[in-house]
């Protein structure tokens, strides 16, 4: 996972999970995520217009998980309420690069260094892989890849036949020239 | 003429250096403002985890039951409590003086102590300005805030029958959403603003948490650090008593330790325990409007 710390307007925030509705895509542009450690939901929104009327569509809402990482009741609650997981970054662990972060996670484990950040990230993973949606985006891209491959295999059979034909092809031709060669010398001799 | 020679000028003496004026400016920081606006209540004993509790009403379709039949069991008559649970969290923040700064600097322990508590303290309000996002009903502005956004939220809030309906809601804007309520009185010729309860936001002035003042039904607070969304700023008009809840530690602790081999300073640490949570969802709307 690549963080995305700057995201020109024009461009479309690339979420771990794809969202379940295109309208989360005009959010996602130009979507500028936190520098610190955080959440992102798809949310279902209900709407209100001017004249009491509701519509439903789907927003964004990002869960700062900085400084507080035992927030799995909070993740819970909004998964409760139909919202989905589309991205987490920028979790603090001993083994992160960035040495504010490593520290941080340090401070936060105590004596038995057990990363509460890590637990977080395995709630979020089981959640995202509970999401029919993101089934559906692998299912599809398994059939992508099952497709691939078996391009390829056919490419590979062809080659090989290609292969096989061109080596008979030119076992034949050293055959005839050997037996051209050797008639020459039998007519000289 | 030029120069006089061996007069006694300034440069002659050894004159004191970096003598400091009599006020030092105030740090430009927000204000505080969570803690006036939701339900808070002391950290819980024993646990880490509070559950906030949701009554439940009995509903359902009551029929009429005629003479000398019994009157069965049903749904409606069913009564089942839900909850919102709260995980209590450290916030925690650490600093070094050194021996230097302490002997001849101007800056001491208890000094950097109350900057933390300051820190800490707006560091709850981020995460409480943070929920906004998280309220399922929203009321966005066709591009600007207008006071009619204010009172579609305020129709969403009462038509979700949220209780205690005689109390003001409260409305947390950014600058920019109560520069354009502002700008909208000044340039509307609706007889309603000629009225003073209306003028309440342009004649006030921000008290040091931030009320600025009232429309009829709302009480407007106005700071920064809201989230964004698609270029909006998202803001919240919420009921006071019944949409977010908090447990809070009376205060921040600071724990103040001499460090030897490891640099002589002196590390101020200070932690503070808390949680804020989203307790009734129908009981606030986001309210998205123009960066």
């Amino acid at each position: 996972m690549t963080s995305q710390r700057y995201n020109p307007k024009e461009i479309v925030f690339k979420t771990q999970v794809p969202p379940t509705r295109d309208e989360t895509l005009t959010y996602l542009r130009g979507f500028r995520p936190p520098s610190t450690a955080y959440v992102l939901f798809e949310k279902q929104e209900i709407k209100v217009l001017g004249d009491g009327v509701r519509d439903f569509g789907t927003g964004l809402f990002t869960l700062n998980v900085e400084h507080r990482p035992e927030q799995i009741t909070k993740v819970n609650q909004y998964l409760g309420k139909g919202f989905k997981v589309l991205h987490y970054d920028n979790f603090p662990g001993i083994h992160k690069t960035d040495s504010v972060a490593m520290r941080k996670a340090r401070l936060y484990g105590g004596e038995n260094q057990k990363n509460p950040w890590e637990e977080l990230k395995a709630s979020l993973d089981a959640s995202i892989k509970n999401n029919p949606h993101w089934h559906v985006e692998m299912s599809e891209k398994d059939n992508q890849i099952a497709a691939a491959e078996a391009k390829a295999a056919e490419m590979e059979r062809r080659l090989a036949e290609m292969t096989e034909k061109l080596a008979k092809k030119d076992k034949a031709g050293r055959g005839k020239a050997e037996s051209g060669e050797g008639g020459g010398e039998e007519a000289k001799g | 003429m030029g120069a006089v020679a061996f007069v006694s000028e300034f440069g002659n003496t050894i004159n004191p250096t970096d003598v400091l004026g009599d006020l030092m400016s105030p740090p430009f920081v927000k204000a505080v403002i969570a803690p006036n606006l939701i339900h808070a209540e002391d950290l819980p004993v024993r646990t880490m985890t509070k559950k906030h509790v949701k009554d439940a009403a009995l509903s359902g379709t009551l029929s009429a039951i005629t003479e000398s039949n019994p009157v069965a069991l049903a749904a409606a008559g069913e009564y089942a409590q839900t909850a919102v649970t709260s995980t209590i969290a450290k916030i925690a923040i650490a600093s070094g003086v050194s021996v230097e700064q302490l002997q001849f600097g101007t800056v001491d322990a208890n000094a950097i102590a109350t900057k933390q508590a300051n820190l800490l303290a707006r560091a709850v309000d981020d995460d409480f300005l943070a929920l906004f996002s998280g309220l399922s009903s929203t009321v966005t502005s066709a591009s600007v805030l207008t006071v009619e956004d204010l009172y579609a939220a305020q129709y969403a809030i009462w038509a979700a029958e949220c209780p205690n309906q005689e109390m003001d809601l409260a409305v947390v804007l950014a600058y920019k959403g109560l520069l354009n309520l502002k700008k909208e009185q000044i340039n509307s010729s609706a007889s309603a603003y000629t009225n003073s309860q209306y003028l309440s936001i342009l004649q006030g002035k921000p008290q040091a948490n931030r009320f600025v003042g009232t429309l009829p039904g709302f009480q407007i607070y106005s700071t920064s650090g809201h989230a964004t969304s698609g270029g909006d700023n998202v803001q919240a008009v919420f009921h006071p008593m019944w949409c977010f809840a908090g447990s809070f530690a009376q205060r921040p602790e600071v724990m103040m330790n001499n460090k030897g081999v490891e640099g002589l300073y002196q590390e101020v640490v200070s932690w503070f325990f808390y949680d804020i949570v989203e307790w009734n969802d129908a009981a606030g709307v986001g309210l998205l409007s123009d960066t």
